[in-house]
């Protein structure tokens, strides 16, 4: 067998019926000749499709009217083939070696950090920013009927006090064009305690709790500038489309296996989102706060109290109760508060 | 040369490690791509599954092109994104597209029916769909609108109804699979499923009800309770649904419907042990939990090969003997438009 034509044992099929014949392979001048009992075909190698190789499948190889040629053993196939100058896909030789293999599970991680840390949140950014206002409306009054139906009760602050209360928002100066017009509704928190929270629509729920926490109004207008930051940044919208996104790719990778788990990276991103926004949300309000002359640590004094009594173990909020669309209460029970309030006080 | 007495069990060769390869490289050009690649990876995919499978000494083949793939998954896109951006920008313009989907989703799957059969060959003849257009109205509009008019209790006569028209209406060359699929077994193996199903989730509930209501003297937090209670009770009859009934209902089908298949005089057994597809289902989301998903296309694989060798044809007569269906009777089948697309469905 160290003739030149080297040859390799296959089965061929006319393609007009099932039958197999048993040839054999071999290649000269550019052409694929097959011999068999009472059978020889030559075909040019570029007229053929020939299919890739994929471990220790046979290969196959298909002729122009349909016929198609088994062969069993690649390895002998591939010498064949090598001596004819063919060589496979980039894809392909990739798909066999290990370092290729490898190099590209660090690629794809590095490409999904990336994407989370990098392209979704501008992404989202810019969804947020076109979703329209009829709609950021009607999801945001959804949410407060949820939250009044399940959570809020009406208010007890007399009236004069709401007023003045919203009259003192409504003067602040803002930092930020486009500004925003936030619109204060009172209620008695119930489980919810001393808290305040931003609908994306400028909508801010303020408890009866949080006011009687407060030691004065500047107090309660930090807090209100810490809201006002969310809603500027539109953060209740960013959270849906962010954490959406991530359970929409995570149902798709685990596919038909299990859609209970696609929840799961979602809600870990979640924590790491609100992060990022409180982060945002301060900053926003001490600028906010600066320009009208309140000292940012005044928010920190009164965050302060509002950690103390989550931190005593009551007032918290059962994770998972939390009514859709998200809205943005973080002031509840956070490990970050005190890195909040560290910065709110600056150096 | 094969007896009457003959089993031809189908013997699926792909190991996990070439595989590992082929998705790991494929994953990261459809990553980097934004999805474009897909078809190209999925056209590998199916090759390796397909070339993997044997019977009878021949392996199977598959002829679909990336570009049909693309140009179908490029319609499956846009048909979704106009009901998202319709969704949200006006309610009754979504329900028009909702029923515009509906009324062409029929001939979509019809069309991707094709597109499968006529790209999957064995022995280089081609699998055929005859199935009619109208057919696909019945099983893909016009009974699950029966089955939401009879509160779910339609649902095993359409399983049954998609089942024959999936695997009864094709064709291998010239010859055509028969599927005699009783509906009193689907309706049998439902029936099972669904006192199964009713059974657990009752015990869950009331263990769970048990151990809250001593845990918890029900006074303030009561409603908060209540709610994760439901929400645990959902969580666990789904894991039970999807890791023990689910398995035993696919197991159960699946034997069901190649029991019930014949090619000509040939016929088949598929032998899928529920028992032995539910560990394999747990096995891989425990695999795939603790791998952080690396194991995903192992477990793929592996349950793809259970269930695919535990089919045997049973052989009456030579398998040579089977010849491909003529120009003319193709194009009377309107097999050349079965190259324009695919519509990727779960089927």
């Amino acid at each position: 067998m160290n003739s030149p034509d080297l040859e390799v044992d296959a089965l061929y099929f006319d393609g007009r019926s099932s039958r197999a014949r048993a040839v054999r392979l071999s290649l000269a001048d550019g052409e694929l000749v097959l011999r068999g009992e009472g059978l020889e075909r030559r075909e040019a190698l570029k007229a053929l499709r020939l299919s890739e190789p994929l471990g220790r499948s046979p290969r196959l190889i298909t002729f122009p009217d349909g016929a198609h040629c088994e062969v069993p053993d690649d390895a002998t196939f591939r010498g064949l083939l090598a001596r004819s100058g063919h060589r496979d896909a980039s894809v392909v030789r990739w798909q066999f070696s290990r370092t290729a293999v490898l190099a590209s599970l660090v690629v794809l991680v590095a490409c999904l950090v990336l994407a989370h840390e990098w392209l979704l949140p501008r992404l989202a950014g810019r969804v947020a920013e076109g979703v329209p206002e009829a709609l950021t409306e009607r999801l945001s009054d959804e949410a407060l009927a949820m939250l009044d139906v399940n959570v809020l009760t009406q208010s007890r602050l007399p009236a004069a006090r709401q007023q003045a209360l919203t009259e003192r928002v409504l003067t602040l100066a803002q930092p930020d064009v486009p500004t925003v017009r936030p619109q204060l509704v009172f209620r008695r928190g119930g489980r919810m305690g001393a808290n305040a929270l931003a609908l994306p629509s400028g909508l801010i729920v303020v408890t009866d709790e949080l006011v009687a926490l407060a030691r004065n109004d500047e107090e309660i207008l930090g807090v209100l500038a810490h809201e006002i930051g969310h809603v500027s940044r539109r953060h209740g919208l960013r959270l849906a489309i962010e954490s959406s996104a991530i359970g929409l790719f995570a149902a798709w990778y685990l596919g038909d296996l299990s859609t209970l788990m696609a929840g799961v990276p979602a809600a870990l991103a979640q924590a790491h989102y609100s992060r990022r926004f409180e982060r945002e949300a301060d900053e926003f309000a001490a600028r906010l706060m600066g320009a009208n002359g309140i000292s940012p640590g005044v928010l920190a004094n009164i965050l302060e109290r509002m950690e103390a009594p989550a931190a005593a173990g009551q007032g918290g909020r059962p994770e998972g109760a939390e009514p859709r669309p998200a809205p943005s209460d973080y002031f509840s029970t956070h490990p970050l508060t005190e890195e909040r309030i560290r910065y709110l006080r600056g150096p | 040369m094969d007896q009457q007495t003959n089993s031809l069990p189908v013997a699926f060769t792909g190991q996990g490690r070439d595989y590992f390869g082929i998705w790991a490289v494929n994953l990261l050009l459809t990553v980097l791509t934004f999805g474009i690649y897909s078809a190209w990876a999925k056209v590998r995919r199916m090759h390796f599954f397909y070339r993997h499978t044997r019977l009878a000494g021949a392996a199977f083949d598959y002829h679909g092109e990336p570009l049909s793939i693309l140009k179908g998954r490029t319609l499956a896109f846009l048909m979704f994104m106009g009901y998202q951006i319709s969704a949200e920008a006006e309610p009754m313009l979504a329900a028009l597209v909702v029923v515009v989907l509906m009324a062409v989703m029929p001939w979509l799957l019809h069309r991707s029916l094709c597109f499968r059969m006529h790209n999957s060959s064995y022995r280089g003849l081609r699998f055929v769909f005859r199935g009619s257009v109208r057919q696909a109205y019945v099983v893909f509009l016009g009974l699950p609108l029966l089955i939401v008019v009879s509160l779910g209790l339609a649902f095993p006569l359409w399983i049954h109804a998609l089942k024959v028209y999936q695997y009864g209406s094709s064709g291998f060359g010239r010859s055509e699979f028969q599927c005699a699929l009783s509906r009193v077994e689907i309706y049998r193996i439902y029936l099972v499923a669904g006192v199964v199903a009713i059974g657990v989730t009752g015990a869950i509930t009331l263990l769970l009800g048990l151990g809250i209501a001593e845990g918890l003297s029900l006074d303030e937090g009561a409603e908060a309770v209540s709610l994760m209670m439901v929400l645990g009770v959902v969580l666990v009859v789904g894991a039970v649904m999807m890791l023990f009934v689910g398995p035993f209902v696919e197991a159960s089908v699946q034997n069901a419907v190649w029991g019930g298949l014949s090619l000509g005089q040939h016929r088949f057994v598929s032998v899928v042990s529920g028992r032995r597809l539910a560990f394999i289902t747990v096995t891989n989301l425990l695999g795939i939990i603790f791998s952080l998903g690396l194991y995903r296309p192992f477990a793929e694989l592996r349950l793809m090969k259970y269930r695919l060798e535990s089919i045997s044809m049973l052989p009456d007569g030579d398998l040579d003997d089977f010849v491909a269906r003529t120009e003319a009777d193709l194009a009377a089948l309107g097999e050349e438009a079965a190259e324009m697309f695919d519509v990727d469905v779960g089927l």
